[in-house]
């Protein structure tokens, strides 16, 4: 930050540009040099995709099998509920970490306080120990039941049959198009 | 060319946010892959994120700021948009199961 | 107040008033985890929840319900700050969220009739108590994020409802369609939000209308006038798109010819209340942030009265956008309508419409907060929010018996056809006379409920004209579009009454004394009861507005 402030602007965005002007032109100069050194010989062998030198099979572009698919949804789904762990976690670090600390001074002085923001060590952040042990105990249970819940769902779709990789034909396709379009799906790939 | 020569600060990264808006919604209007549309709806919403963030951090726009509000709506925000790319994914799995494709043009059983 | 005294204040006390105040969500909350139980560890039970679903229905209503009392004792609740001041409860949110739930119960009896032994109950009704939950928090919204979970828990699930019949390709196209165009919308209105949020310095709702009012009073900049109009015209598409206001309204149709009669029905009564819930909350917040909202940490009064005047302004933004929504979306829906063939298509274009007519008294509710010398005066705009929900209470009857009706006709004939109702009033004359009373009281014809709830709507639209005389146009425009819409009603009535019946098929005979014809009656009678006695839903209605103003 300080750095920044200190260089005038211009010399940033001089920098800037001279580093970005470098970078591109590093990058084109080395391929425009291997162009004028290299020997140019193409085969039909040479020019085949590389696949670790075994004989390459069938385009790049196959499709997955539509079943990982459905496992990359459920897994989608309770993999971003960390995002709302993060914050109830963090509170719980801090609250047991000022309660640990605020234990500790208890030794030294009279009257056993931490803070939760470790700067400003001042009346209207310290924290006493019962106050953190409420803030970890509520966040612990927050978390619990938020977790609870998840899990009924996970169970669910367990009890669902939606992660059995050979999974039950349940509903026979009805119609004749959903057949065509089962061939179909059978024959060509994913667009892309 | 004010905005090129002066620190980092809260219109750098607004400008960000509403260039990653009007590419979302570029992307949203002219795709017609519906895996396109949607990753035009993740860029919207990671516009609107980078707001909540730049927003809420002391650092970049002092003290009027939506403070911790705007990290929190931020994780949420993330949270939400998996949940409706999960569901818009699932939705065009099926639809792709019925259709055998996932153009949003061909779409036309039902006059828009 | 220090951190020990405030961490007390939120556990012990915010947290356990909230927590009773949230009583019907949590009862909703609770239903979908027994329902979800019951079926992991008891894999023999293969019947629909329905009886667990009215059980958790039931509860709700029954701890939502505002006891102490007469409604004119439910004036007096005060609103209280929830969840540090996130939510909102007052007796808006308890109305509606009452007859949300009311309606809710309705429809699970309908569902369960209409569709007997079906695939995947567990899913519906766990999807639908889902969205209902996000309907609650719309309605209760304080705070921008809760704005944000509102809309996307309501949304969400209604996706996946569009496309709960999986093989069929025309629902799996709706879901489609309802899902982008919804995620697009949402994506549209949180970056809206977030500039509102950012360019106010809050994210609590009245507060931002306070620093929204202070900045007036200290000058505002054409660039931060650019900034949080273009913000409010962002959070208008979200708001717009869950009420299929033209011209965000394209989904509607076709979500309503794709899913099935009875999420058809979910969505056009209880997301569009959800949705008008959702509008008047920011409608209120921004035109009159009453000072009893200011339990935020942030919000510092202003005297109450130069605040309120200050946002004159802001409050003829919302007054312009909000008319000529409505006006565009009332025309669009009626005009539209007169071409369709397929009944749900047709309601869908009905069920436009009548969002815009039920836009007309929000603006008018916002036109009608006046300041003068003498202090505020609400009382006009308390009669506008109480005409919204005694035209959204008559609204749920009519349009939920008009989709029972269509789905009953298409288990009987399987056709959602309007042409293949011909003659059925020789089959089923209970039947027809229903559909009839239905299509009579959405025109708005008296002696039906109807009739009412478009009186007391233009009545107040009347009372704003005063005040604003641009919206003696919106005013005709309403007036015109009823008796534009008329005639396409007529035509089913018409069609199903006077035309021959159809040689290749007979008329299917549903009998008023079978259990799908008691239904129908059942939904039909509070149409012409409400007519009468619609001093039983106006104290309701009254104490809605009166904590919102």
């Amino acid at each position: 930050m300080n750095a920044i402030t200190q260089t005038s602007p211009t010399a940033i965005v001089a920098y800037l540009v001279l580093f970005a002007t470098i970078g591109i032109l590093f990058v084109f100069g080395c391929l425009l040099l291997g162009k004028f050194f290299r020997p140019r010989t193409p085969t039909a062998l040479k020019l085949e995709t590389y696949e670790c030198g075994e004989p390459s099979v069938g385009p790049g572009t196959v499709q997955f099998d539509l079943r990982f698919y459905v496992v990359a949804l459920l897994f989608l789904i309770f993999e971003v509920e960390v995002a709302l762990f993060f914050p109830t976690a963090t509170i719980f670090g801090a609250a047991t970490k000022a309660r640990r600390e605020a234990a500790q001074t208890a030794v030294s002085t009279a009257a056993p306080t931490a803070t939760l923001v470790v700067d400003k060590r001042d009346e209207r952040t310290a924290i006493s120990p019962e106050s953190a042990r409420t803030l970890a105990l509520v966040s612990m249970i927050d978390l619990g039941a938020f977790f609870a819940v998840l899990l009924v769902g996970f169970a669910f779709i367990w009890r669902r049959g939606d992660l059995n990789w050979v999974r039950a034909v349940r509903h026979p396709a009805t119609s004749a198009e959903a057949n065509a379009a089962a061939l179909r799906l059978r024959q060509d790939g994913f667009p892309t | 060319m004010s905005i090129f020569c002066e620190p980092v600060g809260l219109s750098h990264y607004l400008v960000v946010s509403a260039i990653l808006f009007v590419c979302g919604v570029l992307c949203m209007t002219t795709k017609r892959n519906v895996l396109g549309v949607l990753m035009g709806i993740e860029l919207v919403l990671n516009g609107a994120n980078l707001n909540f963030m730049a927003f809420g951090s002391p650092a970049i726009c002092g003290t009027s700021t939506l403070g911790l509000d705007g990290q929190l709506i931020a994780l949420f925000v993330i949270v939400l948009a998996a949940a409706e790319a999960a569901v818009a994914l699932a939705i065009a799995l099926n639809y792709y199961h019925t259709h055998a494709t996932v153009d949003v043009d061909r779409g036309n059983e039902l006059k828009g | 107040m220090n951190f020990n005294e405030l961490l007390q204040d939120v556990v012990q006390k915010d947290t356990l008033a909230s927590l009773r105040a949230v009583q019907p969500e949590l009862t909703l909350c609770a239903t979908i985890i027994a329902i979800l139980l019951a079926k992991i560890l008891i894999p023999a039970w293969k019947q629909s929840p329905f009886h667990l679903t009215v059980i958790g229905l039931a509860t709700a209503m029954f701890v939502g319900f505002p006891w102490h009392g007469s409604a004119a004792a439910a004036v007096s609740t005060l609103a209280q700050p929830i969840f540090t001041a996130s939510l909102v409860s007052d007796s808006f949110t308890t109305v509606v969220r009452f007859f949300l739930l009311t309606f809710a119960m309705l429809f699970a009896a309908f569902a369960e009739i209409s569709t007997d032994g079906e695939d995947d109950r567990t899913e519906f009704y766990v999807l639908i108590l889902g969205a209902l939950v996000g309907m609650c928090l719309m309605i209760s919204a304080n705070h921008v994020l809760i704005v944000l979970l509102g809309v996307e828990m309501a949304s969400v699930p209604c996706y996946v409802l569009a496309g709960l019949k999986r093989r069929q390709s025309k629902s799996s196209e709706a879901a489609l369609k309802y899902a982008v165009f919804g995620a697009g919308a949402a994506g549209v209105m949180m970056f809206g939000l977030s500039l509102l949020a950012g360019g106010l310095g809050t994210a609590h709702l009245p507060a931002m209308a306070a620093n929204l009012a202070k900045m007036i009073q200290g000058g505002i900049s054409p660039q931060q006038i650019t900034i949080l109009s273009l913000g409010g015209l962002m959070v208008m598409v979200g708001v717009g798109f869950k009420l299929s206001a033209v011209p965000f309204h394209f989904w509607a149709p076709d979500v309503f010819e794709g899913a099935t009669a009875e999420v058809a029905a979910f969505l056009s009564v209880a997301s569009k209340a959800a949705a008008l819930g959702l509008l008047m909350r920011l409608c209120s917040a921004f035109a009159f942030p009453a000072d009893m909202y200011f339990h935020s940490p942030i919000g510092e009064l202003l005297p109450q009265a130069s605040l309120i005047a200050a946002l004159a302004p802001v409050r003829q933004y919302i007054v312009a956008i909000v008319a000529v929504l409505a006006a565009v979306t009332c025309t669009f829906g009626n005009l539209a309508a007169y071409g369709q063939t397929n009944m749900k298509r047709l309601l869908a274009y009905s069920t436009i419409a009548h969002a815009g007519y039920m836009m007309m008294p929000v603006a008018a509710a916002v036109a009608l907060i006046r300041v003068g010398s003498d202090g505020v005066s609400v009382d006009g705009a308390r009669d506008a929010v109480a005409s919204l929900v005694t035209y959204i209470s008559i609204y749920l009857f009519m349009n939920l018996a008009a989709f029972a009706i269509v789905a009953f006709l298409r288990n009987a004939t399987g056709s959602e056809e309007i042409a293949d109702y011909a003659g059925l009033v020789r089959r089923s004359p209970g039947l027809t006379v229903c559909m009839a009373i239905v299509m009579f009281s959405l025109v708005g014809l008296p002696p039906l409920a109807g009739f009412q709830a478009k009186w007391v709507m233009f009545y107040s639209l009347i009372e704003a004209a005063h005040v604003c005389p641009a919206l003696w146009a919106l005013l005709s425009v309403g007036l015109l579009n009823t008796i534009l819409s008329l005639f396409y009603y007529l035509r089913v009535v018409r069609v199903m009454a006077l035309s021959p019946e159809p040689l290749y098929r007979e008329a299917p005979t549903i009998p008023l004394t079978s259990m799908v014809g008691m239904y129908c009656g059942l939904l039909t009678a509070p149409m012409l009861l409400l007519f009468f006695a619609l001093d039983r839903v106006l104290p309701w209605a009254h104490a809605a507005a009166s904590t919102l103003f």
